[in-house]
């Protein structure tokens, strides 16, 4: 928590200026609005697995401008080893199963598209507010925890294939995890989320195995 | 050496012991069952920060075990809780091999009661809600069966316990950095209704019981009932534990006037739907459904007598569905391959036993006169007829349901189709069967001898207990 005061100074706008540090958080920012807008768009499994691990960096780039290097890092490698073990699932299953995925509603590429722009600027309005944004911590930390959470409600309410909901809330909890870490930057609570998001990628990856599985002898 | 460390360390070794033998259950069985038996019992006995001597040696075990700067620590207030986990453990690990659930309900089974052992002893308690997450992970791979296609209801309970430990995680960020008091209501409020949402989430008020029909209807009965006795046990402790730490949240009648009402939904609806249905799963889901909010509604009392009639009801509740899920597991199983058409009518003349022990858990969850689950809900009747006749009646209502549709599975199960001869079962299952059977009309019959044991476990929540 020390340091989010030093942060808040580097932060600081002189003027209209941006600083350096600015521009990078902006452009973090930028790309985690991508990479969640990606994640609801792509049906690709793999693309989907290493689009969440874009997004596991940048979610980490964020953390570690306001908290030490050494929490982003453990997060960034948690993260990775999630992407891992959905990467080791899919080596046995299809890589693309958008013919058969559990719709909950219409999963069609325009309507998804016209899904994202509208929870974009859903989120985007929620991070003007002081709902998710803390003082003395720049505007983007709140932005990223907003975009993440709302595109990840988003995933979430797309479909219910196994992948699609572990993906959908790995990254909710990135994007709680954003401002929580913050709050909490206690070792054993680190330790503990990342053992939750090693955990939701281990179950999700199961169950996708054996949902896949079930599939193929249903075809057969 | 610390004690929850100890208790740890032989959780994990007994989940080692197990993984190898997976494909012998009957072995596997008995090894789990007598593990958690020895942690269950070495958990209530263990000296806590006094000198003993054990084979010679002078030792002194620490009831406390630092980590990362938390720590776990076991004490009056948690050591019967964290006992009663592997206790019951020890007790669902007995009928695996009756009841067939999938090859990793043990190794997970034991893994996920060490989880909630460890949520017990956590402090800052708060944080327990992680623990609570990870236990709704094991008990997604506990659920998961090749059976059913689809596993919506598995993977909505995920979804919810992640949005549960987020609400209570902040509210618990807010308790204890913010400062809530009574004097700040504005504080209080935002904690309040974030603890709400998570333990709306935890305990399975309406909507965020969405997974339990389905994963009731796609899983093995057996697993659901240890599933359903471990997250809602821990719920329940985790809740009384909230209560018994923060005065402001004591004092917030609303709060508990809020727990009368979600109850009394949970009662009604889950009567009622149970009624709707034609599986027998689906039944015990909304059966359940309709004992969690019995069990909300002791604690919504807001009395130390009603805090005691929740746990009691919790730990009955362990009981009665480990007779219904075998019961009903063993029903499945012996299914005659012949009767394609499964529709359970005849069942009483090839499977008896199952019967017997499907119907009496069935009326025990219902808490029917002479079934363990009775004096729980004729206490709690009593004290709310004066002081709330509403939620009075509504316990009653579920009691009306519950049996009525209990004894209408018992006349489908008598109606005579069936033409074939019973099933020879082993002698060991039956036993089982009927010790389980015995046992809630033991307790049904003789309450008095559970209570001790309620008392014990809340001897720690000096709060709510004076």
């Amino acid at each position: 928590m020390a340091r989010s005061g030093i942060a808040s100074d580097l932060f600081r706008c002189e003027g209209h200026r941006m600083t350096a540090s600015e521009v990078w958080l902006q452009i973090a920012t930028i790309g985690i609005a991508i990479t969640g807008s990606l994640l609801v768009l792509f049906d690709d499994r793999r693309l989907l697995v290493f689009t969440l691990a874009v997004q596991y960096a940048l979610v980490a780039f964020l953390i570690s401008c306001v908290l030490n290097v050494q929490i982003a890092a453990a997060k960034l490698v948690a993260g990775m080893v999630s992407c891992v073990i959905f990467l080791i699932y899919l080596r046995t299953v299809r890589t693309n199963p958008a013919e058969d995925i559990l719709r909950t509603i219409p999963f069609n590429r325009l309507f998804r598209v016209l899904a994202v722009l509208l929870v974009l600027l859903v989120a985007l309005g929620v991070s003007t507010g002081n709902l998710v944004n803390l003082e003395g911590l720049p505007p983007e930390i709140g932005t990223g925890t907003a975009l993440l959470i709302c595109l990840s409600f988003l995933h979430l309410g797309l479909c219910e294939e196994p992948l699609r909901v572990g993906i959908g809330l790995l990254t909710f909890l990135s994007g709680f995890e954003i401002t929580y870490s913050i709050l909490e930057p206690s070792l054993a609570v680190v330790g503990l989320l990342a053992s939750v998001h090693v955990g939701i990628a281990l179950v999700c990856g199961y169950l996708t195995l054996v949902h896949d599985i079930d599939q193929s002898e249903t075809r057969l | 050496m610390s004690v929850p460390l100890i208790i740890l360390i032989l959780t994990g070794i007994l989940a080692i012991v197990v993984l190898p033998f997976r494909s012998r259950l009957r072995l596997t069985a008995s090894i789990a069952s007598a593990g958690a038996l020895m942690i269950g019992g070495f958990t209530l006995l263990a000296t806590l920060e006094e000198p003993f001597v054990l084979l010679g040696v002078s030792l002194k075990w620490s009831g406390t075990w630092h980590l990362l700067g938390r720590s776990m620590t076991l004490d009056q207030g948690n050591r019967a809780a964290v006992a009663f986990m592997y206790l019951v453990g020890s007790l669902i690990f007995g009928g695996v091999w009756i009841a067939r659930p999938n090859r990793t309900f043990i190794f997970v089974g034991i893994i996920s009661i060490g989880v909630v052992a460890a949520s017990f002893m956590i402090q800052p308690f708060l944080f327990a809600a992680i623990f609570l997450e990870i236990t709704a992970m094991g008990a997604v791979l506990i659920l998961s069966s090749r059976e059913s296609r689809f596993r919506s209801g598995i993977v909505r309970l995920l979804v919810l316990y992640t949005f549960g430990m987020v609400a209570i995680l902040i509210a618990g960020w807010i308790l204890e950095s913010q400062g809530v008091t009574p004097a700040t209501p504005e504080l209080a409020t935002r904690a309040t209704i974030l603890l709400a949402l998570g333990f709306c989430v935890l305990m399975a008020v309406p909507p965020f019981h969405i997974w339990l029909p389905g994963a009731a209807e796609q899983s093995n009965p057996y697993a659901l009932a240890f599933v359903t006795i471990l997250l809602q046990s821990a719920g329940v402790f985790f809740l009384l534990r909230f209560l018994d730490s923060f005065v402001w949240l004591r004092e917030n009648l609303g709060l508990f006037q809020g727990i009368r009402v979600a109850a009394i939904v949970m009662i009604c609806l889950g009567s009622v739907w149970a009624l709707a249905q034609r599986s027998l799963r689906k039944i015990m889901a909304y059966a359940l459904l309709s004992d969690f909010g019995v069990t909300l509604l002791a604690i919504g009392t807001n009395t130390p007598a009603g805090f005691q009639l929740a746990i009691d009801l919790a730990g009955i509740r362990a009981i009665s569905l480990t007779v219904l899920g075998i019961g009903l597991a063993t029903i499945e199983n012996y299914r005659p391959e012949s009767n394609e058409d499964f529709k359970y009518k005849g069942v009483a003349y090839y499977s008896p036993f199952s019967v017997v022990a499907a119907i009496t858990g069935l009326l025990s969850v219902a808490g029917f006169p002479l079934s363990a689950g009775f004096p729980g809900r004729w206490a709690l009747i009593v004290a709310l007829l004066d002081a709330d006749l509403i939620a009075g009646l509504s316990v009653i209502l579920s009691l009306a349901c519950i049996g009525a549709i209990a004894l209408r599975w018992l006349r489908i199960f008598l109606s005579a189709d069936y033409a074939g001869k019973p099933i020879a079962m082993p002698l060991v299952e039956r036993g089982f069967m009927i010790a389980g059977v015995a046992f809630c009309v033991l307790l049904g019959i003789f309450p008095q001898l559970s209570y001790p044991w309620v008392v014990e476990a809340v001897a720690g929540m000096t709060q709510l207990f004076p």
